[in-house]
């Protein structure tokens, strides 16, 4: 290969490899935290399959094991959840629509289910996980577009977002005021959302 | 010039394809034309989970609510009934469909719909679901192309209290993307089309029913 073109597929390679990265960095976020400043203060957290398909069961079931071997906090096992709530259970989620991405809309949660979930579970977070969506490829799941907040008991409620393979990086906080009405803080916020 | 035709031909042969599933398109259809579907209520029930089939379930219920003289259950009103719902209703295996009277649920799950109207106490159950949801993509060869979406639409009516299914609906419907522009998003477009789907069967069930809202 002459050195001209040996310089251009470099080039060609540079360039693969930035958009790439571009992409990823832009586009995946596991967890974002909203507030810099929030401490975690609890101890024990449930992971809840707010959606009734059976990936959803099974990405809530994988999310509390790896909770359980690799965090310090107490994570109520999903049989335990499951009899608790009744499993299956629907929750309304943060998403205007679902087909093949989801369009989130952080207004859109039933915190209200959320909360009595919170309370009959007795847990210092609920970390509840949304899978509305997957592309399909012979029958088998090729990509699961997931999304999930976790909710505080304390200090109000708060929650961190994020969603897979949709890549879309939201930063949202709750914060519970007074008792009666929810004041929801994104970005120049605040959005009253009850 | 050429390729560009010859290429629109192919796609809108897919899409006639696509849209008559093989020759067929029935909104709705009786199973006995002579079967005479009597006014009373309806509930119409998502056969699953989905978001298109819950959407398609809701706009559906919307549809009959404003253009028939039956009593409609609300989305919400089955819910609370039921306490779970929606739920996954098993479907039939496609060889054990009939074609010229296709019931798509599984035969055991018969009873799980008597147990909805046990609950509901409607004289219809209107089951759909949708299939198949799709986007489409096509290339020009020489530059351009469109992108469009296209869903497989199932229903079955049930009557009661002879607990028996008179009816069918299986079509396909599809829509070209119009999303990223004034705003607008890919789930606005795919829930057009659901809301066109849901007025094709809708309308077409209150035809054969004669069971229009009369005129003010």
């Amino acid at each position: 290969m002459i050195p001209k073109e040996r310089a251009m597929e470099r080039c060609i390679r540079k360039i693969a490899i930035l958009v790439l990265l571009i992409s990823l960095t832009a586009c995946f976020s596991p967890f974002t935290p909203i507030d810099q400043d929030f401490r975690p203060k609890g101890k024990t957290l449930a992971v809840v399959a707010a959606l009734d398909s059976d990936e959803n069961i099974a990405v809530a079931a994988a999310m509390t094991e790896s909770l359980r071997k690799n965090s310090r906090y107490q994570v109520m096992p999903q049989r335990q959840v499951a009899q608790t709530l009744g499993y299956p259970i629907r929750i309304q989620g943060p998403f205007k629509s679902a087909y093949f991405e989801i369009e989130t809309d952080y207004k859109k949660t039933d915190v209200k289910r959320i909360r009595s979930i919170q309370q009959k579970l007795g847990v210092d977070y609920v970390y509840a996980i949304w899978t509305p969506s997957s592309t399909v490829y012979n029958e088998k799941i090729h990509s699961l577009h997931a999304v999930g907040q976790m909710f505080e008991r304390h200090r109000g409620i708060r929650f961190q977002a994020y969603s897979r393979k949709n890549r879309h990086a939201e930063t949202v906080s709750v914060q519970e005021r007074e008792g009666t009405s929810l004041h929801l803080a994104r970005g120049a916020g605040p959005y009253r959302i009850k | 010039m050429n390729n560009r035709f010859s290429f629109r031909i192919c796609f809108a042969f897919i899409v006639v394809v696509l849209l008559a599933g093989c020759g067929v398109h029935k909104p709705f259809a009786l199973f006995d034309e002579t079967t005479q579907v009597k006014k009373g209520s309806v509930a119409v029930i998502s056969g699953d989970g989905s978001e298109a089939t819950v959407m398609l379930s809701r706009y559906l219920t919307e549809e009959l609510r404003q253009k028939s003289a039956f009593r409609v259950l609300s989305q919400e009103e089955i819910e609370r009934k039921l306490g779970k719902y929606p739920v996954d209703l098993k479907r039939a295996a496609p060889e054990s469909i009939d074609v010229d009277k296709p019931v798509w649920y599984a035969k055991g799950e018969k009873a799980r719909l008597d147990g909805m109207q046990a609950k509901l106490k409607t004289d219809y159950l209107f089951v759909v679901w949708t299939s198949d949801l799709q986007r489409v993509f096509v290339r020009y060869q020489n530059g351009g192309g469109k992108v469009s979406y296209y869903a497989g639409i199932l229903g079955n009516l049930h009557e009661y209290p002879r607990s028996r299914t008179i009816a069918y609906s299986n079509f396909g419907n599809s829509k070209d993307q119009s999303c990223c522009l004034f705003g607008k998003s890919e789930g606005d477009d795919i829930n057009a089309l659901l809301k066109d789907s849901a007025e094709e069967m809708a309308e077409k069930f209150l035809s054969v029913a004669k069971a229009e809202k009369p005129a003010k």
